[in-house]
Formats: C-alpha cells, sequence, structure tokens
C-alpha cells in the first residue's frame, strides 16, 4: 500500500510534519497580513485526511499522534481530541476509501469539506458531552461549515504536496491495481 | 506467513487501540481550563512572536505607501474638493456669525419690548426712502402683518419713528431724522419738556426749550409719552450741543439719535391695543397723515402742544 520506494515512511512523516508546520506557521502570519485573522486552515487535518486515504501502515495513530503534537505546539487547542478524531476518521476510511475515488481537484475539494465537517461534528459533540455544555457543538458547526471551506479550497494544493512527498500517483488505487 | 500477517493486523489494531485509548483518556482528564504553557510551548511563542509583531509591521507599513503613495492620486482631486469646502464652509461661518449677531440684536430688541405693553411685531428694514424733506425707512411688515398706522417704531437703542404709510405688507416709516416727525421729549435729568425734530441725516433739534433751563451735553432725551403716538420713556437720544439765542426766550439743543440710522436693521413695531372710542381718530389720523404728512404731523404737534 504505501509507495514510498525512495524515503522511508519515518522521513516521509518527518516531511509531513514539517509541511505542517510550515502551513500552520505561513497562514498564522499571512492571513493576518491580508486582514483574515480569525480563519484558521487546519492542514493537519488534511494531512491525516490523506494518509488516511493513501497510507496503510500498522503504525499511522501514532504518525497521527505525532501530527497532532506538533499541531497543539501552534494552536491552543490540545492533541488529544485531534489524535482521538483523526483516528476515527482513519478507521472509518479504511472502510470507505474503495468507493472513493480522488481523481481530481473537484473531488478532493468536496471529499475534504465533507470529512472536515465530520470532524469538527464529532468534535463538537466529544466536547459538548465532556463539558456538559452544547454551546460548543454549534461553534463546532460553525466552524466546520466557514472555516473548513478555506481549508477545502486549499485542499488540492496540499494533496498535491503530499503526494510527492510520499510519493503517492495522482489516484493511488491505479498504482495498487 | 498467515502468522505475519496476523501481527501485522495485530499490531495495527493495537496501535489504534492504544492511541486512542491514550487520546480519549486524555481528552477526558483535561477540563477546559487553561493551563500554564509549556516549555516548548513558550519557546515557540517567542520565537513566533517577533515575526508576528514584523509581520504586522509590514502590514502596517504596507498600508501607509499604499495610503501615502498610491492614494496621491486622488489627493490632488480630494485636494480640490477640500478647497471647495473650506470656501463653503467659510461663507457659512460668515453667514452664521451674521444670524448670531442678528440673533443678539433681535434678542435685546425684544428684551426691550418687555417692559412696554404693547403688541410687539418685529420686523426688518428692506430700504430707505431719504430725500430732503423725508426720511424714511420701508419695513418688510404692513397691515397684512397687524400693523396699523401711527405706531411707534422703537429699537433696542431708542425710538426710530413711527409707521406712516402702510402697505398690504410693507410699511414706511417716519424716521426722527424727518423734519416732518415732531415728538414730544423730555429730559431726563432736568424733567423739561420740548419738542424734537428733525435736523438732519444725522441729528435732531429740540424746540421750546426756556433759556432758563441748564440743559448740559450728554443729557439723556427720552419720550414723554404725550399724544398717545410714542410710549413715555423711550430713550429718544443724547444733548449733543446747546447753544443759547442771542435774542429770545428759548434754546437751541442739537441731540444726537439714540438710534443708529446707519446700521439700522430690524426694529420693533409697537401696536398700541385699540381703545374703542379711539377706532375713529386713529383712521382719520392716518388719512390725514397719508394725504399731507406735513399738515399731519403739524395738526400732531398742535395736539401734542395742547396735551
Amino acid at each position: 500500500m504505501m509507495n514510498s520506494r525512495h524515503s522511508s515512511p519515518l522521513m516521509c512523516m518527518m516531511k509531513t510534519v514539517l509541511i505542517c508546520v510550515f502551513f500552520d506557521l505561513f497562514f498564522m502570519i499571512f492571513f493576518p497580513l491580508i486582514s483574515l485573522k480569525w480563519v484558521a486552515v487546519s492542514v493537519t487535518q488534511v494531512a491525516i485526511i490523506f494518509l488516511s486515504f493513501t497510507v496503510g501502515f500498522a503504525w499511522l495513530p501514532w504518525g497521527i499522534l505525532t501530527l497532532q503534537l506538533f499541531h497543539s505546539l501552534f494552536s491552543l487547542e490540545g492533541w488529544a481530541l485531534g489524535t482521538l478524531i483523526g483516528v476515527i476518521i482513519c478507521v472509518v476510511m479504511s472502510r470507505l476509501k474503495a468507493m472513493i475515488q480522488l481523481t481530481g481537484p473537484l473531488s478532493i475539494i468536496m471529499t475534504t469539506y465533507f470529512l472536515q465537517f465530520a470532524w469538527c461534528l464529532m468534535a463538537g459533540i466529544l466536547t459538548s458531552l465532556r463539558n456538559h455544555d452544547w454551546k460548543f457543538f454549534q461553534l463546532f458547526v460553525n466552524q466546520g461549515l466557514t472555516y473548513g471551506l478555506v481549508t477545502a479550497a486549499l485542499s488540492p494544493l496540499l494533496f498535491f504536496i503530499f503526494r510527492n512527498i510520499w510519493l503517492v500517483p495522482t489516484n493511488p488505487f491505479d498504482h495498487e491495481s | 506467513m498467515k502468522i505475519g500477517l496476523d501481527q501485522t493486523t495485530k499490531n495495527k489494531a493495537m496501535s489504534y487501540i492504544l492511541v486512542t485509548i491514550l487520546s480519549f483518556s486524555v481528552f477526558i482528564t483535561s477540563s477546559e481550563k487553561m493551563e500554564g504553557p509549556s516549555f516548548i510551548k513558550k519557546l515557540i511563542v517567542e520565537s513566533i512572536g517577533p515575526l508576528q509583531g514584523g509581520t504586522a509591521t509590514i502590514k502596517r507599513q504596507f498600508w501607509e505607501f499604499v495610503d501615502n503613495y498610491l492614494n496621491i492620486v486622488d489627493t490632488r482631486k480630494e485636494n480640490e474638493f477640500l478647497r471647495y469646502k473650506i470656501s463653503e464652509l467659510s461663507q457659512e461661518n460668515f453667514s452664521l456669525k451674521s444670524l448670531s449677531k442678528e440673533n443678539d440684536r433681535l434678542k435685546s430688541l425684544l428684551a426691550f419690548g418687555d417692559q412696554i405693553k404693547y403688541q410687539k411685531i418685529l420686523s426688518q428694514v428692506i430700504g430707505w426712502n431719504s430725500t430732503a424733506e423725508f426720511k424714511v425707512l420701508r419695513i418688510d411688515k404692513g397691515s397684512n402683518q397687524g400693523i396699523v398706522p401711527r405706531s411707534a417704531v422703537i429699537t433696542s437703542e431708542g425710538l426710530v419713528g413711527y409707521t406712516y404709510v402702510v402697505y398690504p405688507n410693507y410699511t414706511d416709516i417716519l424716521t426722527i431724522l424727518d423734519p416732518n416727525n415732531r415728538v414730544d421729549v423730555v429730559v431726563e435729568r432736568t424733567r423739561t419738556h420740548a419738542i424734537l425734530e428733525g435736523f438732519s441725516d444725522q441729528f435732531c433739534r429740540m424746540k421750546f426749550v426756556p433759556r432758563t433751563e441748564a440743559l448740559v451735553v450728554g443729557d439723556l432725551v427720552i419720550s414723554a409719552g404725550f399724544g398717545k403716538l410714542y410710549p413715555k420713556g423711550i430713550k429718544t437720544g443724547t444733548v449733543e450741543v446747546a447753544e443759547h439765542d442771542s435774542v429770545g426766550i428759548t434754546q437751541k439743543i442739537k441731540v444726537r439719535p439714540a438710534v443708529d440710522f446707519e446700521k439700522l436693521e430690524e426694529v420693533v413695531i409697537l401696536i398700541r391695543p385699540a381703545l374703542p372710542d379711539e377706532s375713529t381718530a386713529a383712521a382719520n389720523a392716518s388719512a390725514n397723515a397719508n394725504s399731507n404728512s406735513s399738515a399731519s404731523t403739524i395738526n400732531n404737534m398742535t395736539e401734542k402742544t395742547k396735551l
């Protein structure tokens, strides 16, 4: 399943982490420059979605944990919730990815947006249950509906970068077949 | 091979389970309360901070650059607009100052009239009819506004004259500068009675002042209130020159009107409350004034003198 013929999975994961850190910093600095102060682009979520589609090795959950740990350094949210949802997404996608064809930018955008929204729904439910306050659910849903659009719009570019890191063809299932 | 596959699957499942339990337990036990940042986080934030500050500076300087240089194209138009606006506002300011002064004048005018129990009609001076014979003002109110003939006209400074010819919307006022206008006056200090009549464009003169009256320059002259035309006690002028005739029993007194007619803009017409027995006499007086002003004033003077 994994196609990193020239790089070890560990190196690919390190590159992915670095890319995520770079984009986290970039958007943190660049967006305020163009007066987008409250727009959050979650590159880590896109990376996890990408990994759930293309990489199926056993220690993927640890990779997700690593990504979330680094992401938590640049945000107020902790790593635990993102890791938990990331793992759930991976499990679900391992069953559904055969039905989804990421052949073009539009399909990537749609899929990413849908998964982002599902991510926010789960985050909203879990946070609301933990805090016994459902206002968090609304906040997460709003975030998924609005900022998810920006992230989804950037997802083809991010997918392109991650494919080059992980040396995955445009359609991973073509290579698999 | 089968055992290996099972081992891989087992490892994979174990990884998922471990990470899920770990993250779930951390998530559940953590609260929304913000704890103090870790050392690494402090380090990162402290490292990113100057970068963000620099970015903000760049952003600020960029927009300042845009404002200062790129928008200079619009500056010329804006400058022209502002110059026009300044001119407009200066004009408006001048108008407002004029209105303010006018307001002050009108206030003092109306306040002056408070002590007089007449109906007061405020009016603007709109014209002058000055000849050798007449010194007449025209105001912008007439009979439609309730002005009747032979009503006293005053300002806050003093007596102006009386309504001479009344039109529907305008009225001519015979000023105290008019030689045909004669006013019963009294010198405030000495209580000397006299007749004031117009003398020139700037002065009046007092007639019938006995030589024995020691009037001095600056003595205040007020209306006596005889003859029912002018209310009593209205400031009329001040003694400018007092001359004794070489012969005769009277003296010539030159009086400067209290009102500066050169700067007169607003006046108040005092409408006397009409009495039943006066209506006919007033109508006759008005008719006489319209037909022959000289005769009217002479008759008036005679009447006042009798009083």
